[in-house]
């Protein structure tokens, strides 16, 4: 089994430059409270991602301009 | 040996004494009737149905529901003949853990008054009746990233299932010293005389019906419920000769607390490590320290990523390109998830077993219907609370952060995980539990630590409606478990 790229299946691309602005931030903070600090997580549309997705995503969004 | 009361022609006839008289024949009363009959002790067995499924049985369950509807808990999800709902059930067993039988649960509510430790000498024999041989019941850690974990692999065992029915019919009928009258409905249970400016403090007598219409008596030391959760509120309410509010509910408990594993689909995920998900699932389970810090209920997930989806019938070709073209856009995925269960290659769906928190409004009550032996038919209100919801999100998002931690799947979560003010749907396992709770003092249940009904001498409760908590999986194991230490009690109780 192959499982789909994350970054083009799993991610709308309208929401990619939203989800490098600080202002998206870690949501889930804000609405419960987890066990552990969420500031390495963001969560964009539902999915729960690293930062460090986010990279991947600017890149392919520099990409795809 | 057997008696069929259907074929006794003898009415009002005392059935026989017995030291130990037993109520259902699912696994709690089996366990518990084959086992004080193995130590020598001398037992009836009562079953209201026959051998065989009937819809005349069946019937006896109809009533109504509120709440959370449309799960046809109260009619279908449990069986009213020999072996009782062991004929249906899937097999999954856990073991309860030492959370499981906290004494200080997360919601507030009276906890277990007995532990782990007061339980663990008959697992292995709980195990060895539901045949699940040598599988591992024990949580480990998941394969080490580095880094810690809020979740452990989750212990679960799978039964072939075993229907006690079919394993304990030949020992049942040749037992000298086990009793089975089956088509034998419980309808009432007789206090003894009360003494002078007090209520009665033992069960006398109870009554059984065949479905002619004609009523027995059978006499014992003891008694004990076996008819699940919803059946034991059910005879304790409508046994109100004596009492006015039923048995054992001067405090009002019987039939509060009903409690279920919430069954939640907590949103979709695309695999990251293959190797992972090789065997196409992961299950897992909270630690403890998650729990603790969190203060929500236990619960085990499960990721499957097995969708392979398969398309049939003469344009499965023509099928096949859409879906492969549709799963290449997100919105169109959405849209066609919209009209039914649409699933991509390479996807997986998460899905959950989770405790809920027992709530006194969460109940069965006794409707103005009767059955055909007049016996008030019961309503079966289920609903979750604030501490349910917070349950469900939290671990929802503690598991979506681990994988994306671990690297082994990102997690897309559905809109009511994220969102506070969106309602959680939620589904069920068909595990009836609470409704006769136990709790050290009587203020606080409706038995003892020893699974007595408080206010009475010689009448105990079998089965998962003891559970003053649900515990965060299957609950067979822990039934059968409890059954055997049951047995062990009474059995010191009878010369």
């Amino acid at each position: 089994m192959t499982a789909p790229d994350l970054e083009v299946s799993g991610l709308r691309r309208g929401l990619i430059a939203l989800a490098l602005t600080p202002a998206m931030g870690p949501l889930v903070a804000s609405t419960l409270a987890p066990a552990e600090p969420w500031n390495d997580l963001v969560v964009i549309d539902g999915w729960v991602l690293l930062r460090s997705d986010l990279r991947d995503i600017s890149h392919i969004a520099r990409q795809s301009t | 040996m057997h008696a069929d009361l259907d074929r006794e022609s003898a009415s009002s006839a005392l059935l026989g004494r017995f030291d130990v008289c037993i109520f259902g024949s699912g696994p709690a009363g089996m366990t518990t009737a084959v086992e004080l009959a193995r130590k020598g002790k001398r037992v009836a067995l009562v079953e209201a149905g026959g051998f065989e499924f009937s819809e005349r049985s069946q019937n006896h369950y109809a009533g109504t529901e509120s709440g959370i509807q449309n799960w046809n808990a109260i009619r279908f999800k449990r069986l009213r003949y020999f072996g009782g709902t062991s004929g249906h059930w899937a097999g999954r067993c856990g073991v309860f853990d030492e959370v499981d039988f906290s004494a200080n649960p997360y919601h507030g509510m009276t906890g277990w008054p007995i532990g782990r430790r007061d339980v663990v000498e008959h697992q292995a024999q709980a195990a060895d009746i539901l045949d699940l041989g040598k599988q591992l019941l024990e949580t480990r850690p998941l394969r080490s990233t580095g880094r810690e974990s809020a979740f452990t692999h989750a212990a679960v065992a799978l039964s072939p299932p075993t229907r006690f029915g079919q394993k304990y019919r030949r020992e049942v009928q040749e037992s000298s010293n086990l009793q089975l009258f089956t088509n034998a409905s419980l309808t009432d249970l007789v206090p003894g005389p009360a003494r002078p400016g007090g209520v009665p403090t033992a069960i006398d007598h109870a009554v059984v019906r065949n479905y002619a219409g004609r009523t027995f008596k059978i006499a014992a030391r003891h008694y004990v419920l076996a008819l699940g959760a919803v059946e034991n509120a059910r005879a304790l309410l409508n046994s109100d000769g004596a009492f006015k509010t039923g048995i054992g509910n001067q405090f009002g408990w019987v039939g509060r607390c009903f409690m279920e594993h919430l069954n939640v689909e907590f949103g979709r995920f695309v695999v990251r490590d293959p190797v992972i998900f090789a065997k196409g699932s992961i299950e897992v389970a909270p630690t403890p320290a998650l729990l603790s810090a969190e203060r929500i209920g236990n619960g085990v997930l499960n990721a499957d990523s097995t969708y392979q989806p398969e398309d049939y019938g003469r344009l499965k070709d023509v099928k096949h390109a859409l879906r492969a073209g549709a799963c290449k856009f997100e919105t169109v995925r959405e849209f066609a998830r919209k009209f039914g269960d649409f699933s991509c290659v390479g996807e997986g769906v998460i899905t959950s077993l989770l405790e809920q928190a027992p709530n006194r409004d969460s109940r069965v009550t006794l409707t103005k219907a009767v059955d055909e032996f007049g016996l008030r038919r019961a309503n079966l209100h289920w609903q979750i609370n604030d501490a349910d919801r917070r349950t469900v999100r939290t671990l929802g998002m503690a598991f979506a952060a681990d994988m994306a931690r671990l690297d082994w799947a990102r997690v897309k979560l559905h809109d009511y995980i994220l969102n506070p003010k969106l309602e959680i749907p939620v589904g069920d396992h068909a595990h009836h539990m609470g409704t006769t709770r136990m709790s050290r003092e009587a203020k606080d249940g409706v038995v003892d630590a020893n699974c007595r009904v408080h206010s009475l001498d010689n009448l105990f409760v079998a089965g998962s409606s003891v559970f003053p908590t649900g515990g965060g999986t299957s609950p067979t194991l822990t039934i059968v478990t409890l059954a055997l230490r049951l047995a062990r009690h009474v059995s010191t109780l009878v010369p």
